[in-house]
């Protein structure tokens, strides 16, 4: 029997991102399964109501992981984890 | 990493309806709205003025042709040749699109000029002598009170630029100038160029907006907003202009008063006597933005200034160049010039006027990129100073010279308020130091990709809402790839998947269409079997 299901379809620009998608849910750390099916390598449909906070979640994942020069004593070497703001 | 620049890429196509030039307008005007515009002297001179030179010739020799000629009757008025029969056929085009040039209703293969375009025009060739300038009725004949020499002038101008460069500033964020007062706020608001807390449609940064409102109720530049900024000045007029026209019932009676106004002389005192309703209330923003000036003491009386005269003729950038380029091989161009010296002595060329040379030396700024990802830009213009703040940090401002850098967070803040990669890209680059255009370095290539990676970085992930229909039985493999080309013909697939789970996601509001397909289908093929 055919079965339609409302939700967002993620479309994720590599498959490193949507594994850590499937982390998130696996994780818990939204409090609930919000993952509705893995359609292939880089597209998931999921629950629309987590959208914003997969969003963010991603933003913030990527602001942790990335790192900048720190321009503020002048010395090139000296680079520090740019800290999530958040 | 290559779907990553393609998803940014992706985003900057996108392109805005600003778009056009005014007589890419005029061409999507309907046949009565035409009409009415041709119904004035100015706008068919307007008209005439801008079209190649080949058209023009070929709209003169039918000015006095009342009755419609066949079209081979023009074909013979060129040389023979390939290269004159594609300029025929682009002059017919671009006179058609503008329909100044019409079919005969009832004799196919006839044409005939526009009737009120072709009968202003044969006015204005018998009595070039009636007001040699628009809006002059009702003037008491004196002209004492033109401001059209020294100082008055002077004055005139840079009131008006303070005006315009007062909107600018306030679009970016700048508070030099101040607040330019409620009215033009809301403009710019509904025009999109300012919103309130960005126009980012991510939601991830939902949060940031909150705080945004909060902190001041001054609405921010957009996306659209940033693009309007790295306009030239005429483009940018125009597009305010653009937005009247769809504002207002009459589209036509806005592009009579700018046509008129390109044919007046700045500073040259005008009634407003003869404008009808919406002109009137226009005239009053055309005064904040500085496209005129309002007599104080008697307000009937404007007078047009050079930004305003100069919206439908002033050169865009490409126009510049084109020009630049033409100077390089004249003799190429002066078999055409018999046209467009007879169309000047149908009325004199309305002067195109040198913008304020303050305007223009402060509009320049040049930058300097380097890959250690500092930049430098001599300007001298705080216009400049709050455009490059909006994407990178500034360490100091000395009185010619900027020195910041661009970081992730600087980049991304900018991305924050709806702005592009391209379009900071294109701001670089653009506005380049001379010597880098001399070595063609415009901007390194590690800058630019890296803009380009963070701008994919915010766009991992894509979310669109949608319906997922799954779980088809093996048997039922027909009606599922009947229900894909169904979608995918209605374009209303967004995903599909392979063979083995057969499964797609349609848009969320088709469902019912869908179901009710799926449904049909399987009924169908079931009856076909049996």
């Amino acid at each position: 029997m055919v079965n339609a299901v409302a939700g967002s379809l993620l479309t994720c620009s590599d498959a490193a991102t949507l594994q850590y998608v499937l982390f998130l849910e696996n994780e818990g750390s939204l409090g609930k399964s919000f993952v509705y099916q893995k359609l292939d390598e880089t597209h998931l449909f999921v629950d629309s109501a987590y959208v914003d906070q997969i969003l963010a979640k991603i933003d913030e994942f990527s602001d942790r992981n990335a790192y900048e020069l720190d321009r503020g004593n002048n010395s090139k070497d000296s680079a520090k984890p740019n800290k999530a703001k958040r | 990493m290559a779907t990553v620049i393609s998803a940014g890429g992706g985003a900057n196509s996108s392109e805005d309806e600003g778009a056009g030039d005014l007589f890419d307008y005029i061409g999507t005007l309907d046949e009565a709205r035409v009409g009415d515009l041709f119904a004035c002297r100015w706008s068919c001179l307007g008209v005439l003025r801008h079209l190649s030179p080949l058209a023009k010739q070929l709209v003169l020799r039918l000015t006095c042709v009342r009755k419609g000629v066949p079209l081979e009757w023009l074909s013979k008025s060129v040389v023979a040749g390939a290269q004159a029969k594609g300029a025929l056929r682009e002059a017919l085009t671009q006179l058609r699109t503008l329909k100044v040039l019409v079919d005969v209703i009832g004799e196919p293969g006839r044409v005939q000029l526009h009737k009120a375009f072709a009968s202003q025009l044969r006015a204005s060739i018998a009595a070039p002598q009636i007001s040699a300038l628009p809006w002059q009725d009702g003037l008491d004949g004196s002209r004492g009170n033109d401001k059209t020499s020294g100082s008055a002038l002077m004055n005139l101008e840079d009131a008006a630029l303070r005006k315009w460069t007062a909107i600018l500033h306030f679009i970016v964020g700048s508070n030099e100038y101040g607040n330019p007062g409620k009215r033009v706020v809301k403009l710019l608001v509904s025009m999109g160029l300012m919103g309130h807390g960005g126009a980012s449609d991510r939601s991830g940064t939902a949060h940031n907006n909150g705080v945004a409102v909060l902190g001041s109720s001054l609405p921010q530049i957009t996306r659209q907003g940033y693009e309007f900024m790295l306009k030239d000045i005429h483009e940018q007029v125009w597009i305010f202009m653009k937005h009247y026209t769809r504002k207002v019932g009459s589209p036509e009676s806005v592009l009579q008063m700018l046509f008129r106004m390109s044919y007046c002389k700045p500073g040259t005192e005008c009634s407003s006597g003869t404008l009808d309703e919406t002109q009137r209330s226009l005239l009053g923003d055309f005064d904040l933005f500085g496209l005129v000036q309002i007599d104080e003491s008697r307000r009937d009386r404007f007078f047009p200034t050079s930004l305003g005269v100069n919206v439908v003729f002033g050169q865009s950038r490409e126009e510049r160049m084109a020009a630049a380029a033409r100077a390089v091989d004249l003799p190429a161009q002066s078999a055409q010039t018999g046209a467009s010296d007879a169309a000047k002595r149908v009325k004199g060329e309305p002067g195109m006027v040198p913008m304020n040379r303050r305007a223009t030396a402060s509009s320049n700024v040049f930058i300097i990129c380097e890959t250690n990802f500092k930049v430098y830009a001599y300007t001298e213009s705080s216009l400049h100073v709050e455009m490059l703040r909006l994407f990178v940090n500034i360490e100091c401002i000395l009185p010619n010279l900027i020195v910041a850098v661009i970081t992730r967070s600087s980049i991304r803040s900018a991305f924050k308020l709806g702005i592009t990669g391209s379009q900071i890209i294109h701001f670089l680059s653009e506005n380049a130091h001379p010597l880098c255009k001399k070595r063609h370095r415009l901007v390194p290539d590690n800058i630019t990709d890296q803009i380009i990676l963070w701008e994919g970085e915010r766009n991992r992930v894509r979310a669109q809402r949608g319906v997922l229909y799954k779980d088809f039985q093996p048997e039922e493999e027909a009606v599922h790839s009947a229900a894909v080309a169904h979608a995918l013909e209605n374009k209303w697939l967004l995903f599909q998947s392979g063979p083995p789970n057969m499964a797609f996601v349609i848009l969320e509001s088709k469902h019912d269409e869908m179901r009710a397909f799926v449904k049909r289908t399987r009924e169908r093929l079931r009856n076909n079997v049996h």
